[in-house]
């Protein structure tokens, strides 16, 4: 697992093991790669909203996937914006922010997910298309959880509990 | 100097091509949205034919490998492409839209379309509105004259 710095130094991504690129990188080129998103929608199409074709469907993920570039770049081009505009707490009953909390940046039916080193710093542990209401009910969210959760307990396990020390870390790994 | 100035300091230059990749997509944004709704026209029609990208391959007289790259919705198509395989699948890929004339009645209004929509819905009134207005102005104007 290594962490990798993708967005002015404010957004970081894991890169996995035998993987060739960072997790942004990675669901992004997934979203925009359409025979990805057919065959994903072809797999899944008990989960396609009824009201929804499987065409329509394509189309708006890969409109949520351009939206979700472009609202990254816009407020990290901006500096009264910060990236906890985008992320929330994955879990809704989180009031008071937690240590590495687990978040959530969503645009309907896509999730990217990340651990909040602090206010304007965010560490993107993975992503997913989210048809159903719990991340639990399919087997793509589940690991996307879980994934989640090892991270967060990998940067505990390396002392990492706020800005300073996941930059001490990261110094060290250098 | 904090840990983060340390860190910004050493990283500068290892910073991945996230921002670049991003900025790229964005740039060719209107080609890539043509392009991948002609892909997912041709996916949705190979499963409705039950038909491999190998068949198609087979039928429109490309490799396997040309096919796929059709599919991924990154491809600059040229037109013959387009309308040949349009024809071997059955359905319209590309298509111009009419020339109409832009004749905007007092009768029409322009309203704003949801999200996904990409063209301007034009609602027209019920013709009784219009009847129903002139028919008061009527009544007034005949009042006025007789008195």
């Amino acid at each position: 697992m290594k962490i990798v710095p993708i967005f002015a130094q404010k957004l970081f991504a894991i890169q996995y093991e035998g993987e060739d690129e960072n997790e942004y990188d990675r669901l992004l080129g997934l979203w925009g790669d359409t025979e990805y998103l057919v065959d994903f929608l072809l797999k899944n199409k008990r989960d396609i909203p009824d009201r929804r074709t499987l065409e329509e469907m394509a189309n708006f993920l890969r409109e949520d996937a351009f939206a979700i570039d472009d609202r990254l770049l816009e407020i990290l081009e901006r500096e009264d914006e910060n990236l906890s505009f985008f992320f929330q707490p994955l879990h809704n009953q989180e009031y008071q922010t937690q240590v590495l909390s687990l978040q959530k940046g969503r645009r309907y039916y896509l999730r990217l997910y990340a651990l909040k080193i602090s206010e304007d710093i965010f560490l993107i542990t993975g992503g997913a298309i989210k048809l159903t209401r719990t991340m639990q009910e399919r087997r793509h969210t589940q690991k996307e959880l879980d994934k989640l959760n090892a991270a967060r307990d990998y940067l505990r396990d390396q002392d990492i509990f706020d800005e300073d020390s996941f930059f001490e870390f990261l110094i060290e790994e250098l | 100097m904090t840990n983060k100035e340390k860190f910004l300091k050493l990283v500068s230059q290892k910073e991945t091509k996230t921002v670049e990749r991003a900025l790229a997509r964005k740039k060719r944004r209107e080609l890539l949205r043509f392009s991948s709704q002609v892909a997912i026209k041709i996916l949705t029609r190979l499963d409705e034919l039950k038909w491999t990208q190998k068949k198609l391959a087979k039928e429109m007289e490309v490799s396997p490998q040309q096919v796929n790259k059709w599919v991924k919705g990154n491809t600059n198509f040229k037109l013959e492409t387009l309308l040949d395989l349009g024809s071997v699948l059955g359905i319209k890929l590309i298509e111009v839209p009419k020339t109409q004339p832009r004749v905007f009645k007092s009768d029409t209004l322009m309203s704003e379309t949801s999200e996904y929509e990409n063209e301007v819905k034009i609602i027209r009134f019920k013709n009784d509105v219009e009847v129903f207005k002139t028919f008061i102005y009527q009544n007034e104007f005949r009042k006025k004259v007789a008195n």
